[in-house]
């Protein structure tokens, strides 16, 4: 596709985020819509929609779009850190981390704050497992990080599936609902927060030798990158923007691999401007999918990451198919 | 001469790869407007050569100075602007179109916040010009073939305006025309740029027609490092390659093959 102005793509996309927004806040199982929203935000009047919108919806789409960008833009740091379009951010095992630390106090009957911080905290467990064993020869390739984070994240895999079997029916429930992503309890605080913009920022500030890396540990060296260290930040940047993702939500797939693959066939292959643009699409993208995952089956709710899959296969498949034909 | 125009030198250079000793005390002096070729069989350390000279791996002992200050004083950045490096192979896992790729070259000369300039862009057009891939700008970096790739590394290397260029095989996937052309290019700069090449290939006739001197890596023995009149000769190049090579004459020009 021919390159547009990257301004063009990116207030596009800011848009679709402050739409995505107001759809956010007018979806739920109580029936108050987008106008009763609009009144409630221009001038607030208290009563139960005022109740609704500051405490239940507001802070969950927050929640939605601070776990999708952070999602998407753990992906796209990810696949130029493997140098692997098939990378996302739970193939280093930082997901199966989590998922055994929270599936273990999900068993032990531990509260929802204690789910999050045994998940982060199994999610860092996972990072310096995969960087200690991967970082033995002091150097970093690409192959051997990979390999590395695969076979962690199949052991994770193994513990998952023990905690599941050998537990009794009704955890395994809220188990399920742990791996498949969940954004129904979530609530994000400034730190969350603060990675997001920390990790943006610094990337950022990376991103024209993000495009160098792209080519190759070798030529990247040859054209000025200090391939290690840069190495070092990705791997610390998106593992650290990936454990904060998964306390928040759980595991919840496709976003992290599929929302740079769309942006780069949409022609954002330069980091800067691909970084900001995953943050916008990861976070809207998200939310979307968080309100079908509340409103579709009302007032019964779905799992957001079976709801992310549901509407990016196909949306996925169909720009591929169009960018395929517009190239050849 | 002066040692103003030293662009490159090596002290007792020693390289090894996984205990085999490829040369113990290599000294070579690279003066601006010179073009070596690194000639020898396979195996023999050419591309190791590069990759210690650009700083892409250490070297086993001795020492190397870029113009008269040791390699390693350099940091990363400032020494891509002063040595360039042309690849035998590049990664294209990543999609990218070929205009953004050649923009990479530029990439040593900016500040990390910065943009490339209308400078920069001009400096790229020019480049793509200069190996004819200027119609295929826009085109996937993935759609290209071999010899394409080739030319935008070569491209990359020219927008990139290093004082020294390390070439590994350039003549890879090129056709015989585009072997000379890129060469010829590349050599018709190097006097007034102030800038140098060194070349490793394994085409003996690519080197006897664009260089002046030949550094000659032998499987046992040091290297020999003497004019391309010295060097190339059929009884030191069989002995250095292990098969019978001749030499006829076409025109001015010497033909080496193998008998």
């Amino acid at each position: 596709m021919r390159q547009r102005h990257p301004l063009v793509l990116l207030s596009a996309l800011l848009g679709l985020t402050l739409l995505s927004f107001l759809v956010s806040f007018s979806s739920g199982s109580a029936d108050f819509g987008l106008g009763a929203v609009l009144a409630q935000l221009v001038g607030q009047e208290p009563g139960l929609q005022q109740q609704i919108l500051f405490e239940l919806r507001i802070p969950r789409s927050l929640a939605a779009f601070v776990t999708g960008a952070l999602l998407a833009l753990s992906g796209v740091l990810m696949q130029v850190l493997l140098r692997n379009p098939l990378a996302d951010p739970y193939i280093l095992g930082i997901s199966g981390g989590a998922a055994v630390a929270a599936l273990a106090a999900i068993l032990l009957g531990a509260s929802a704050v204690w789910i999050s911080n045994a998940a982060f905290a199994g999610a860092l467990l996972s990072i310096l497992i995969v960087f200690g064993l991967a970082h033995g020869d002091a150097t970093w390739s690409s192959t051997r990080l990979l390999l590395t984070g695969v076979v962690v994240s199949a052991g994770w895999g193994a513990l998952i599936n023990i905690l599941l079997t050998t537990s009794a029916n009704n955890s395994v429930y809220s188990m399920l609902f742990w791996l498949m992503g969940d954004l129904s309890q979530s609530r994000v605080g400034w730190i969350s927060v603060g990675i997001l913009l920390g990790g943006l920022s610094l990337m950022l500030w990376r991103a024209r030798a993000l495009n160098v890396l792209a080519r190759g540990d070798l030529q990247a060296e040859a054209l000025g990158v200090q391939v290690q260290r840069l190495k070092l930040q990705l791997y610390v940047c998106t593992s650290v923007l990936t454990a904060c993702a998964v306390t928040i939500a759980g595991s919840i797939g496709f976003v992290g691999l599929v929302i740079p693959h769309m942006l780069r066939l949409l022609g954002a292959r330069d980091h800067r401007l691909l970084i900001p643009a995953a943050v916008l699409l990861g976070g809207s993208f998200l939310m979307l999918a968080d309100s079908l995952a509340r409103s579709i089956v009302a007032p019964l709710q779905l799992p957001v990451g079976v709801v992310t899959a549901i509407i990016g296969v196909p949306v996925f498949l169909l720009i591929l198919r169009h960018t395929r034909s517009v190239r050849e | 001469m002066s040692n103003a125009t030293v662009l490159l030198e090596t002290r007792a250079l020693r390289l090894e790869v996984a205990g085999r000793v490829l040369c113990d005390a290599l000294s070579l002096q690279l003066q601006a407007g010179e073009c070596l070729g690194v000639l020898g069989q396979n195996g023999t350390g050419k591309t190791t050569l590069l990759h210690t000279l650009a700083r892409l791996r250490p070297a086993n002992g001795g020492e190397i100075l870029l113009q008269g200050r040791s390699l390693h004083a350099w940091s990363r950045k400032a020494l891509a602007t002063q040595l360039g490096m042309l690849f035998q192979s590049s990664s294209d896992e990543m999609p990218a179109s070929v205009e953004e790729t050649v923009l990479l070259g530029r990439h040593p000369h900016l500040p990390d916040w910065q943009w490339e300039a209308a400078q920069d862009h001009a400096l790229a057009r020019a480049a793509l010009e200069d190996v004819g891939l200027q119609a295929m700008a826009q085109r996937e970096v993935a759609s290209l073939s071999g010899g394409e790739r080739q030319r935008l590394a070569l491209a990359m290397l020219l927008a990139q305006q290093p004082q020294l260029y390390l070439l590994d095989e350039p003549g890879n996937h090129l056709d015989i025309a585009y072997q000379v052309s890129a060469l010829q290019l590349l050599c018709a700069r190097l006097p007034t740029q102030g800038a140098a090449v060194c070349m490793a290939t394994h085409d003996i006739n690519l080197a006897a027609r664009f260089c002046t001197r030949i550094l000659l890596l032998r499987p046992h023995g040091e290297p020999l490092l003497g004019s391309a009149q010295e060097i190339l000769t059929p009884a030191i190049l069989s002995e250095a390659y292990g098969c019978r090579i001749g030499v006829a004459s076409a025109g001015t020009r010497r033909v080496f093959f193998a008998e």
